[in-house]
């Protein structure tokens, strides 16, 4: 059966466990935010009680000259480098998890407007989400 | 010596996110001019650490407006389409631009989003707003709780497309300098769209974080977003957002306003000139 919700209760529809849609979003975001800080501030002081670890400019002339370059980044790279705790590495997750925040809370809306069953949401949702993968592993790597 | 410059690049983002913080533009605008003229990198390299600290600063602000009521989330996933595009279709662009086009693009975006700030755009709630086609057919017609007015102060939706076409703009210049583009956002939800002030900002600073991750991760892969700089960057605007957010209400906006505005002046010349490349 088809049912027009005023639009009061619409905006304030529940998500799971009578939760307003809005605090999740706010607690996804929240999370994220924090962990990715943590990883980075781990990776910071790391890399400054240690050292800047292998492959990266050791003196402030070699990481400025030219005004600095681009590294060699790829998954492999950050793999291996998490193994031996190498601080670029750990640094280079934590920026990651920052990036993955915004899209972790775009698959959380779309999980809601499933539930909600919203079909033009769930399709205008799932094509941000799309556009975002894409652009995190399609178009950069 | 790496240590100081690190320390350097840390403390100048806790200024940059502060100040953006109390005169609520964010901090972003403000980091792409400090490493290069303040630190001399390369502006490549300065966008992608930039970018990143978008994300953060934008995440943070929004999961307290979220909370509040005061974000139109399906106004925001609606126009998310068009910016995370545009996005993509900047970081794309931008490697294919002189350093130099991307300095002078940069001072004028800047000069731009001080008009807002000297002259306030839009009526705080507008009248005689209707719906048109698109905000009927996906409701995005709501209300937000206005502490000032003590009361929920409803809204409609107008001028949907428009505001589309000019969200797809705002999220180009976010990918292609590296900045949230809260100006432009705004700019769209306010005059195109007729959306309540207070709806406007806080639903443009929940749409910067998915326009800045989209452009993100082609900065990442590409190798311009350096860790020793990013680090120190993301977690420094991200301190001087919330410590600005905190102290806040102590302060006289338009005091801080005034300040930011020679500041933004000051450092849109500066661009510019490098842009046409005379510093």
């Amino acid at each position: 059966m088809d049912v027009e919700l005023p639009e009061q209760e619409v905006l304030a529809a529940r998500g799971p466990g009578g939760h307003p849609l809005e605090i999740w979003i706010s607690y996804v975001l929240r999370i994220g935010v924090l962990t990715a800080g943590a990883v980075i501030l781990f990776g910071l002081v790391l890399y400054l009680i240690e050292g800047p670890g292998s492959g990266r400019p050791t003196t402030l002339d070699q990481l400025t000259a030219d005004g600095g370059q681009p590294i060699e980044v790829s998954w492999q790279s950050i793999v291996d480098g998490l193994k031996t705790l190498e601080p670029s590495a750990i640094i280079l997750l934590g920026l990651l998890l920052l990036i993955l925040t915004p899209l972790s809370r775009v698959a959380m809306t779309l999980i809601l407007f499933i539930l909600q069953q919203d079909w033009i949401f769930v399709a205008i949702t799932g094509a941000v989400l799309g556009i975002l993968v894409i652009g995190l592993i399609g178009v950069g790597s | 010596m790496l240590t100081l410059f690190i320390a350097g690049i840390f403390l100048a983002a806790v200024g940059a996110g502060l100040l953006g913080a109390l005169v609520g533009l964010g901090g972003g605008i403000l980091i792409v001019p400090l490493l290069t003229i303040g630190f001399g990198l390369d502006i490549r390299l300065a966008i992608g650490a930039s970018i990143v600290s978008v994300i953060a600063t934008s995440s943070g602000a929004a999961a307290a407006y979220v909370r509040d009521h005061l974000t139109n989330v399906r106004v925001a996933m609606f126009l998310e389409l068009a910016t995370s595009l545009g996005a993509i279709t900047g970081a794309l662009v931008a490697t294919h631009l002189n350093p130099r086009v991307l300095f002078f693009l940069f001072g004028f975006i800047l000069l731009f989003s001080i008009v807002p700030m000297i002259r306030k755009l839009g009526e705080e709630i507008p009248a005689n707003v209707t719906n048109d086609a698109l905000a009927v057919r996906m409701k995005l017609a709501s209300y937000y709780p206005d502490r000032a007015l003590g009361r929920d102060v409803s809204y409609e939706v107008t001028r949907v497309p428009l505001g589309f076409g000019m969200m797809y703009i705002a999220g180009i210049v976010s990918g292609l300098l590296g900045i949230g583009s809260g100006a432009l956002k705004v700019l769209a939800m306010d005059t195109a769209m007729r959306l309540p002030l207070k709806v406007s900002s806080a639903t443009s600073n929940f749409m910067i974080g998915v326009t800045a991750a989209a452009s993100a991760g082609i900065y990442f892969w590409r190798g311009d977003i350096l860790p020793e700089i990013a680090a120190p960057v993301a977690l420094g605007v991200l301190a001087g957002a919330t410590i600005g957010a905190r102290m806040l209400v102590r302060f006289r906006n338009a005091t801080v306003r005034r300040i930011f505005i020679v500041v933004l002046g000051i450092v849109s010349v500066e661009m510019l000139l490098r842009g046409l490349g005379i510093t």
